[in-house]
């Protein structure tokens, strides 16, 4: 397992380096001046330019230049930002654990709703409630999770206030931002489950489980349930990307301070150091993540070795 | 037709030979068998109600639309659904019966355009990767492992930062962030269907590669391409729509569901009316989607079900 392990963690290396290329690229990839649009409104001569342009490096060659940010993110140097000034790390760590918070909260909701709807509907298969709950699923992934979260906005919190409208201070903040971002991931994992248990359950040996006189529950949680188990990790680690940057989204529905509303504040203002370190940082979290769950496979499934 | 053979087999992807290529039905009959089947489909059915309406509602929208979805009215602010205006009207007096519909040409556009980027551009990169491999294949993995280390919505945004905000940029982000998963696709199959005998024997013949991936391997990839698509069309709908409430894509004035909906959110307590029809307007497309991409991959894949 440990050779597994160690794989997995240098296969993951190329990939790192695309990522950090694909974000490094960005600036560089912008239509017109970068320089000129960075300092959109202010006038300038062309050695102001010049000088902004070598502060950044941008006058050097593109590999030397790569070299240079590589080294910064390492040091965990992303630059400041063009709109505050302050280092982009600064910005970036008052967000994140909002950010995670959200994205963590919607992923209890997915698990929860998600495993518990999905294993029901296996259950009670061709019955109202297996209709019901992958009728209602296939509604879920259709709503929009902006409108979802407005309208829970709307019930709870500005008619009956039984929860704050905005803001990020206490865990009630955070209970209808995490319903709103979780529901269409727990859709996904519900049907999921469904279908994946129902496979299990049409194998040989869960049938001499129930030929031996189990009890139909014993049959479920104890043999069947733990060989689901795969394929539920593994649409909740794919499931962490949809839920981190849904939750870009919501933090606006809900004007949650969080790094999606980061993001997309400086897309608008144009603020390149700042939203490639977010970027980054998402999509590194993601590409940890997903090793993380590679690695649980290996644990709940002693027949997997790196081939 | 030289390529019906692989047809039906090749959806399962691992060359499984199913009943039907064993009599080599011709493609004529291997649609309509599929076509009957989706017929029998009540959710497939319901979907491809849903956006037949919509699809002629977008057509005709210029048409039907009972007001102007731009003029402006500074009386007209605010007023309640009613028989003049069927949805009520905005915080500029604006028809928003009119908007939505205008809306759906709007949306459909971009959803289509998007997801014909993202097969067009998925397609030829897998094509090119499983038939080659070798080098060309290691480094086209390489790429797409990278892309995909952008999840959701993820890519798209870095995109915007780039382009700037738009409607086209959306449908280029969107478009270009959804190749990666048709490229892994459509290279699978290639894998699984370069290796058969009448691939072997169109090169036998003397047939060039692209030739052969044209005509022979092409075909073959179809089948999958529309269920994902489907399936994908109904999600770039709602990402657009995502993007645009976030100020993102569609830009005021236009009468983009989006956008509508996070213009009406401050309204949403006492004029409903404003975000509740858009958002109503969003589910049902992006719902007929979904239930036909559902029915279609039953349709396809008899096995595939539950």
């Amino acid at each position: 397992m440990g050779k597994y392990i160690l794989y997995r963690l240098l296969g993951s290396i190329p990939v790192l380096i695309g990522v950090l290329f694909v974000v490094f690229m960005m600036v560089r990839m912008v239509p017109g001046d970068p320089v000129r649009i960075m300092l959109e409104g202010r006038p300038t001569t062309q050695e102001q330019r010049d000088e902004v342009r070598q502060e950044m490096g941008l006058d050097r060659p593109i590999p030397v230049q790569f070299v240079t940010f590589v080294g910064g993110v390492v040091q965990g140097d992303l630059g400041n930002s063009y709109r505050t000034t302050r280092p982009v790390t600064t910005e970036i760590a008052q967000r994140v654990p909002n950010t995670a918070k959200l994205a963590g909260a919607a992923l209890l909701v997915t698990v929860v709703f998600g495993v518990g709807t999905g294993v029901m509907a296996a259950m009670k298969r061709g019955s109202w409630l297996d209709f019901t709950t992958m009728g209602t699923s296939i509604l879920a992934v259709s709503i929009p999770n902006f409108w979802f979260g407005m309208m829970l906005m709307l019930l709870f919190a500005v008619t009956l206030g039984w929860f704050p409208v905005s803001g990020a201070d206490t865990w009630k903040h955070l209970v209808l931002p995490a319903l709103a971002l979780g529901l269409r991931s727990s859709a996904v994992l519900a049907r999921v489950t469904r279908s994946t248990l129902l496979e299990v359950l049409s194998l040989d040996y869960v049938r001499t489980a129930r030929a031996k006189g189990l009890r139909d529950r014993f049959v479920i949680y104890r043999h069947a349930m733990p060989n689901t188990l795969i394929p539920i990790l593994t649409l909740v680690g794919l499931e962490i990307g949809a839920l981190l940057t849904g939750a870009f989204i919501i933090e606006v529905v809900f004007s949650y301070p969080g790094m999606g509303w980061l993001l997309i504040e400086s897309i608008a203002q144009r603020d390149f150091p700042v939203i490639q370190g977010v970027v980054l940082l998402t999509a590194v979290s993601y590409i940890v993540i997903n090793l993380a769950v590679d690695v649980l496979y290996a644990f709940t499934d002693p027949r997997i070795r790196y081939s | 037709m030289e390529t019906t053979q692989g047809q039906s087999t090749a959806r399962t992807g691992s060359g499984k030979t199913s009943a039907l290529s064993a009599n080599d039905k011709s493609h004529r009959s291997h649609t309509s068998i599929v076509i009957r089947r989706l017929l029998r489909s009540p959710q497939a059915v319901v979907g491809g109600v849903i956006l037949i309406t919509l699809v002629l509602v977008a057509l005709a929208a210029p048409l039907i639309a009972p007001h102007d979805p731009l003029e402006m009215s500074v009386v007209d602010q605010f007023q309640a659904p009613s028989t003049q205006n069927f949805f009520g009207t905005d915080e500029f007096g604006r028809d928003v019966f009119s908007r939505v519909l205008h809306g759906a040409q709007i949306s459909l556009r971009v959803g289509l355009m998007a997801t014909l980027i993202a097969v067009g551009g998925g397609t030829l990169l897998g094509m090119v990767a499983g038939y080659f491999g070798r080098w060309v294949d290691s480094v086209g993995q390489k790429i797409m492992d990278t892309l995909l280390a952008f999840p959701g919505l993820l890519l798209a945004l870095a995109i915007i930062a780039v382009l700037g905000p738009g409607l086209r940029n959306v449908l280029i982000a969107l478009g270009i962030g959804g190749m990666p998963y048709y490229a892994r696709l459509v290279r699978g199959q290639v894998l699984s269907i370069k290796e058969r005998e009448f691939i072997e024997a169109a090169r036998v013949v003397g047939a060039r590669h692209p030739r052969i991936m044209l005509r022979h391997i092409l075909p073959n990839t179809v089948s999958p391409l529309i269920v994902v698509g489907s399936l994908d069309l109904g999600w770039n709908i709602l990402a657009a729509a995502s993007l645009s409430f976030i100020g993102l894509g569609a830009q005021p004035p236009t009468p983009e569901w989006g956008f509508m909906l996070s213009a009406g959110r401050d309204f949403m307590r006492d004029q409903w009316w404003i975000s509740t029809f858009p958002g109503i307007a969003i589910v049902l497309a992006v719902l007929s989607f979904n239930l036909l991409g559902d029915g279609l991959r039953d349709a396809f894949d008899p096995q595939s079900r539950d």
